[in-house]
């Protein structure tokens, strides 16, 4: 397990550092966070969304902040208030996934939180002291985008891979 | 023909819940932020039960047994329940959430904060319906202890259904549906206590209000 973690830690520490050059570099970019628009220069940096999430116990983090590029292959409102988004990662980011990610074909999980008041009993009172949601709309599905979130193992899920929380993103201009 | 009491009191509740959670979520969800920082969240939490308590007791009205008190009180004690009963509910939650092992089986775990937590939303709704309709239920008792059953299997199966059954229809319409699969739970433990004392001929016959 430890040998496990620490190649993870170890690939998605390579990983990120090189999608910052690559994403930045290779893409203009249109924020739909809510912020001002994300220059080139701009590293990955968290929000207080991470405050939010309910049980946090229940996600490892490895690292505080990773930046990807894909496609959004599939949305789902849940019940905990989070948005369920699959992304279909680029080539340079699938060594973010686990062999957990397979039971969501393959795809990277990404997570905004506290979307809309959950109806789930123990993330009503976390998410109802959230003043500062992501706003604006998420990404539809076929859109090819950028994202940055804290990157996480899901242990309740079999530990497959996500974006939670999703911190910004923007669509990636061909 | 008459559709007896105990049927109309499940359609009205279920129907309450489900436009009830829906409407409280995009109502409240879209206008109450500013109220988030209060109280870590509890302010916004017990406006979140009001509102869904006021459309539950709005849809309940028509089914009310006869002489079940005047519905100005119904529609002030309903809300109030449910909105003690979400604030406690969704305290009481975060902590079993907090100290359940996250590596436990995802379903064991959820329901059991989801039972536990529907429970105590049923205990304040159900405790407040109990008020006014005591006097006119002979097993009145039996009022809270259903509502607290039907909240607790409610909260269960609806999470468990959204979150186990892949079922397309329900996940795109996942907060009526939540709020439908609670409602109807409540409702149909609930309505064993009016078809019993409809079986006793206790007073609950037909469909009129106090007013």
């Amino acid at each position: 397990m430890t040998s496990r973690r620490s190649f993870v830690l170890a690939l998605s520490a390579l990983v990120s550092v090189g999608c910052g050059n690559q994403t930045l570099d290779e893409a203009t970019r249109t924020t739909r966070s809510g912020g001002p628009p994300v220059s080139a220069e701009t590293t990955c940096a968290p929000t207080d969304q991470a405050q939010y999430v309910y049980r946090p116990a229940r996600l490892q983090v490895v690292e505080p902040c990773v930046r990807v590029t894909g496609t959004v292959v599939a949305s789902s409102a849940e019940a905990d208030g989070d948005v369920h988004l699959q992304v279909r990662l680029d080539a340079p980011f699938t060594g973010l996934l686990t062999v957990g990610n397979q039971f969501e074909d393959g795809d990277l999980i990404v997570e905004p939180v506290c979307h809309f008041p959950p109806l789930q009993a123990d993330a009503i009172r976390v998410c109802a002291s959230d003043p500062d949601p992501l706003d604006g709309a998420l990404p539809g599905v076929g859109e090819h985008v950028w994202m940055e979130g804290r990157y996480i193992l899901d242990l309740q899920h079999h530990a497959w891979a996500e974006l939670h929380p999703l911190y910004r993103w923007g669509t990636v201009n061909p | 023909m008459k559709v007896p009491i105990w049927i109309g009191w499940i359609v009205a509740t279920t129907v309450g819940f489900a436009l009830g959670t829906t409407l409280s979520t995009f109502l409240v969800g879209a206008t109450a932020r500013p109220l988030s920082p209060v109280l870590g969240g509890i302010i916004f939490v017990l406006l979140y039960g009001l509102v869904i308590g006021i459309v539950i007791g709005l849809a309940q009205l028509p089914a009310i047994p006869r002489g079940g008190g005047s519905w100005r009180a119904w529609i002030l004690a309903t809300p109030l329940g449910a909105a003690a009963g979400f604030a406690v509910a969704s305290v009481v939650g975060e902590i079993l959430g907090n100290t359940i092992d996250p590596s436990l089986n995802v379903v064991i775990a959820e329901g059991a904060i989801e039972s536990t937590s529907g429970a105590i939303v049923g205990l304040g709704i159900g405790f407040a319906q109990w008020l006014l309709l005591r006097r006119l239920l002979p097993n009145g008792r039996w009022w809270i202890v259903t509502s607290v059953v039907g909240g607790a299997l409610g909260y269960g199966a609806a999470a468990a259904v959204l979150e186990v059954l892949d079922v397309p229809l329900l996940k795109a319409n996942l907060v009526p549906s939540f709020g439908a699969i609670l409602g109807l739970l409540v409702g149909v433990s609930q309505s064993l206590v009016l078809w019993s004392s409809e079986s006793r001929g206790a007073g609950t016959r037909g469909v009129r209000l106090t007013t």
